[in-house]
């Protein structure tokens, strides 16, 4: 049998049977999957709500009208007849400009419109501007602008209705249209996560980095037990051993991970998006990244039991910094957890993000990858006899 | 000589664990390894295979160099380590496949290698069951039947029959015997005397680093006494019954205790002989005749002051 004949032939024997030892005792695998899918259950039900896309609130803009001929009231009733302003402000009347500045700086409204005295009076005067006061709380975000939105729409109004005026001299027929300019689109549910879908993404990811343990055990015996012994003596060389043991527990961290998404896909309805196949490679490639870490824990600390607390707590900790457990965004800290890279992968294939996004961070994952494995060769103290 | 030993030397820090240790094997004998607790039998044998870089000295396996012809030295060497060296998830056929196959087998050279391990070792008949389930004394055979479905050329074992039951410790002696008159030379440690002195060709005994004695075990009995001791005992012993024994040729002196007699003479057979011959001749009736030599065990306790437990 030729040297590179013999050299696959030991790879996949190592794959073969690392798998097998794990896949024959099948009752630790099903426990812990069955495991997994209760979390994601408690977790993606526990937080639904959170999760649900919802209308934004009405804003609450007072208006006081101390104009008493028809422009103002005109106007006013016009305004607030508008159904794509209604659906996004309340209106309150007020009886004077201080009740409405009351109601303003005790935050009982966000913003208020003034209609002063002579207002009609202004409108009919050619070389007088119109003026209208509307006094708003300092605040950003979305409040600010509907507001801005509503004001704008009023004054454009106001403009119009002005030149009608001094056009025709009358606003008989004068219709005041205005628009909210703000157009509310809910994302629809294939684009944005369910609470079910994100913690299915998140306690996959969980699942695959409890695949170290595997590393740390089947690498560990290798570099630290007898059975290493006696693998040294024989004629395998070491990269086939490391090679084919690693691809064989990430081949079974793998196939745990399609459990979890077939499972969570037909139980719970979690979508995993329409490209299966980068999924797929996405969860093999951090299925070798966990794999490779577990095992250089081992090989640097030359101490199996020591490095099994380190996975343990690298799992929460990594878990927890990519916003696995509550969905906080951690800054660039998140990117110290490799899970993070796979999240976002991911995220970006089902959500119909940036694909482009999605193979830079399977390329991130591929270097974090090379690394553990360089690290682990280079800790490795060999004897060679 | 299949494996060669000079001056070997294995320091950790500044001690010497193994102090110049030479030892040159013959091709196709058993040759045992004995010593007490902490002698450098496991170091030497751990040096000898490679598994730890040697402070200074050489070994030779087939002739070769072992540091510069690792591979081809390698696939000759079988090797059953004092602990279990297996997979206990996998039956004990895919635990012998697994390491056939690590030694280049296939097809059905791999099947007949697997099934002949299986067979010698007793594991036939479990062929299947898993590795964890099996007895201690089952689990032992398993790790030889991984170490020799390859057939090596050179079979090196570390006390394989620890913590084992006395039909599983027979039934290994009888297959490194088996494997032997097939080829394989065997190098054995055991604290075991009896199984030394069964199965053992050629012993080394062992101690502070040190090979302190060397030989067949006869070799090393005479080393030690040149003497016998026959115990006889008489349904009578009168006086001239006495002086028929002490004129006997070979007889050094005897000690009369009751009906029995403790007779120290010359180790030559020839004088036993001449011994029964008389006492056939003077029609002197005895109940029992007893020779007793010295044992592997005296000749260890003598050499190292220890006994093998301690």
């Amino acid at each position: 049998m030729g040297k590179e004949s013999n050299f696959n032939m030991n790879i996949i024997n190592q794959i073969y049977y690392t798998a097998k030892r794990i896949i024959v005792d099948i009752k630790p695998v099903l426990i812990k999957l069955i495991t997994f899918m209760v979390i994601i259950l408690i977790l993606g039900s526990a937080f639904s709500e959170a999760f649900k896309v919802s209308d934004l609130d009405t804003v609450k803009i007072v208006y006081c009208n101390d104009d008493t001929g028809e422009s103002g009231k005109g106007f006013i009733s016009a305004l607030t007849e508008v159904e794509s302003i209604k659906s996004l402000v309340e209106f309150v009347k007020v009886s004077s400009f201080e009740e409405a500045q009351k109601m303003v700086t005790g935050n009982d409204a966000e913003a208020f419109i003034y209609i002063p005295e002579g207002f009609s009076d202004q409108a009919k005067n050619e070389n007088e501007s119109n003026i209208v006061e509307v006094y708003q709380k300092k605040h950003s975000g979305v409040n600010a602008m509907v507001i801005q939105n509503v004001v704008d729409s009023f004054i454009n109004g106001i403009n119009t209705a002005s030149v009608i005026y001094k056009m025709t001299g009358t606003l008989e027929g004068y219709k005041f249209v205005a628009d909210s300019g703000l157009h509310i689109e809910p994302l629809s549910n294939s684009k944005s996560p369910s609470a079910m879908g994100y913690y299915g993404v998140a306690m996959l990811l969980m699942l695959l980095l409890s695949g170290a343990e595997y590393g740390r055990v089947f690498i560990g015996e290798d570099y630290l037990g007898i059975l290493g012994d006696r693998l040294k003596l024989s004629p395998i060389k070491p990269f086939e051993q490391y090679i084919g043991k690693i691809i064989g527990l990430s081949f079974v961290s793998f196939f745990n991970g399609i459990v979890i998404i077939l499972l969570t896909k037909y139980a719970y309805h979690v979508d995993w998006g329409n490209n299966f196949a980068l999924l797929l490679l996405i969860i093999f490639i951090f299925s070798l990244l966990t794999t490779t870490f577990g095992a250089m824990l081992s090989i640097v600390t030359k101490d199996v039991v020591k490095a099994g607390s380190i996975v343990t707590i690298a799992t929460i900790a990594f878990t927890f910094l990519a916003g696995g457990f509550v969905v906080m965004d951690f800054g660039n800290i998140q990117r110290l957890s490799p899970s993070y890279y796979a999240k976002t992968a991911i995220f970006n294939i089902v959500y119909e993000g940036d694909i482009n996004i999605t193979y830079q961070n399977i390329e991130m994952m591929c270097i974090i990858t090379l690394a553990f494995a360089l690290i682990s060769i280079f800790a490795v103290g060999r004897k060679r006899a | 000589m299949i494996i060669e030993v000079s001056n070997l030397v294995k320091k950790f820090k500044d001690i010497a664990v193994v102090d110049g240790v030479d030892l040159n094997i013959e091709d196709g004998e058993i040759f045992g390894l004995l010593g007490p607790n902490g002698a450098g039998k496991s170091t030497t044998l751990n040096a000898l295979l490679g598994l730890l870089k040697i402070s200074s000295g050489t070994v030779k396996i087939c002739g070769k160099d072992f540091s510069k012809n690792t591979r081809e030295v390698k696939s000759m060497i079988g090797y059953v380590p004092q602990d279990l060296a297996f997979f206990e998830q996998l039956s004990a056929i895919d635990n012998v496949t697994y390491w056939g196959k690590l030694y280049g087998l296939r097809g059905n050279d791999l099947r007949k290698a697997t099934e002949e391990a299986l067979e010698l070792t007793g594991l036939v008949d479990r062929k299947k069951g898993k590795a964890s389930t099996f007895s201690g004394g089952m689990k032992r055979r398993l790790n030889i039947a991984c170490a020799i479905v390859h057939k090596p050329r050179i079979l090196i074992l570390d006390e394989p029959t620890v913590g084992v039951d006395p039909q599983s410790r027979n039934n290994i002696l009888e297959s490194i015997k088996t494997l032997n008159k097939n080829g394989t030379t065997v190098i054995y440690t055991s604290h075991y005397m009896e199984e030394i002195e069964a199965i053992c060709d050629r012993v080394a005994i062992m101690d502070f680093g040190k090979v302190i004695a060397l030989g067949t075990i006869e070799e090393l009995i005479d080393s030690i006494s040149k003497t016998n001791k026959v115990s006889i005992e008489f349904s009578e012993l009168p006086d001239d019954v006495i002086k028929v024994i002490e004129n006997t040729q070979g007889v050094i002196k005897s000690e009369k205790e009751g009906n029995m007699l403790y007779i120290k003479m010359q180790k030559d057979e020839q004088y036993r002989l001449e011994l029964l011959e008389n006492l056939v001749k003077n029609h002197i009736k005895i109940k029992s005749f007893t020779l007793e030599k010295p044992t592997l065990e005296t000749v260890f306790l003598q050499l190292t002051g220890k006994k093998l437990r301690d």
